[in-house]
């Protein structure tokens, strides 16, 4: 009990991260056999379906899309400000922060990271490793999104009689930039919203809030 | 204004409690970990080469 409250979050996203690509996948393995039965093609199973680049293209596509907004956030939240926000740092406190806000190096403490008391390299990587990982874990999935991308699309002019392309013909085709832009727009979309919509409005008890009595101007009041 | 900047931690259970509940901290952690490198490996791979 006492692990599954003091670890609720995590586990109700991960809960629902595989209901949604459980359902994502019978659906779409739906959506595949209506295609084949469509162009006179066999129809295939469950197990079949979900090692399809058909799949693996519509999956990463929006892992990789998720990884980039958070990336982008982590990174943007440094330097850039919102006045009133609870997105946004504090307007004077614009910038990597000195090592004593930080707790690193000299003014790190005794349970502190030992990454984050070590000095040089190690101690960058270690400040710099949540948006590293992110980033890293964006660039894998779009790759991971082209190349599956890329199959299915030449699966499809194999049914359609076309001629396949090249990996590289499809990094400038239209199909690979519009499911890679038609997912960034609505994650820039949201962290814009949420970065906006904290000003003025309120969910109480969310540390994703300002608390309800804070002013509009107060700015990251729940840090 | 002026308000701290929050320092959460993981409560302040006795040190066996407090142990094991990092010890569960540390395993969800990794089972996220895993998840998404077995996804991205699994899924790179059919990608690469699936003909």
């Amino acid at each position: 009990v006492r692990f599954l409250r003091e670890n609720s979050l995590s586990l109700f996203f991960g809960a629902l991260l595989l209901a949604s690509v459980a359902g994502q996948s019978v659906a779409g393995q739906h959506q595949y056999n209506a295609d084949a039965t469509e162009h006179g093609e066999k129809a295939i199973s469950w197990t079949q379906y979900v090692v399809t680049p058909e799949f693996g293209g519509d999956l990463l596509e929006n892992w990789q899309s998720e990884f980039l907004q958070f990336s982008l956030y982590i990174l943007a939240t440094v330097w850039l400000l919102q006045r009133g926000s609870n997105e946004s740092k504090e307007l004077d406190e614009a910038g990597r922060e000195s090592d004593k806000q930080q707790r690193v190096g000299q003014y790190a403490e005794e349970d502190s990271p030992a990454w984050a008391k070590a000095a040089g390299l190690r101690r960058w990587i270690y400040s710099n490793s949540l948006m590293l990982v992110m980033t890293a874990i964006f660039f894998l999935s779009w790759f991971g999104q082209s190349v599956n991308g890329w199959r299915a699309f030449n699966n499809t002019e194999d049914e359609h009689k076309s001629t396949r392309i090249s990996y590289g013909e499809y990094l400038v085709n239209a199909d690979f930039w519009d499911r890679t832009l038609q997912n960034w727009q609505s994650e820039f979309l949201a962290i814009g919203t949420m970065a906006v919509f904290t000003i003025y409005l309120r969910q109480r008890g969310s540390p994703e809030s300002k608390p309800v009595g804070a002013p509009h101007d107060e700015t990251a009041s729940s840090g | 204004l002026g308000q701290p900047r929050c320092q959460r931690n993981l409560g302040s259970a006795p040190p066996a409690d407090h142990t094991s509940s990092l010890a569960a901290v540390r395993l969800v952690f990794t089972a996220y970990v895993v998840l998404i490198a077995v996804g991205l490996v699994f899924y790179i791979a059919i990608g690469i080469t699936n003909q």
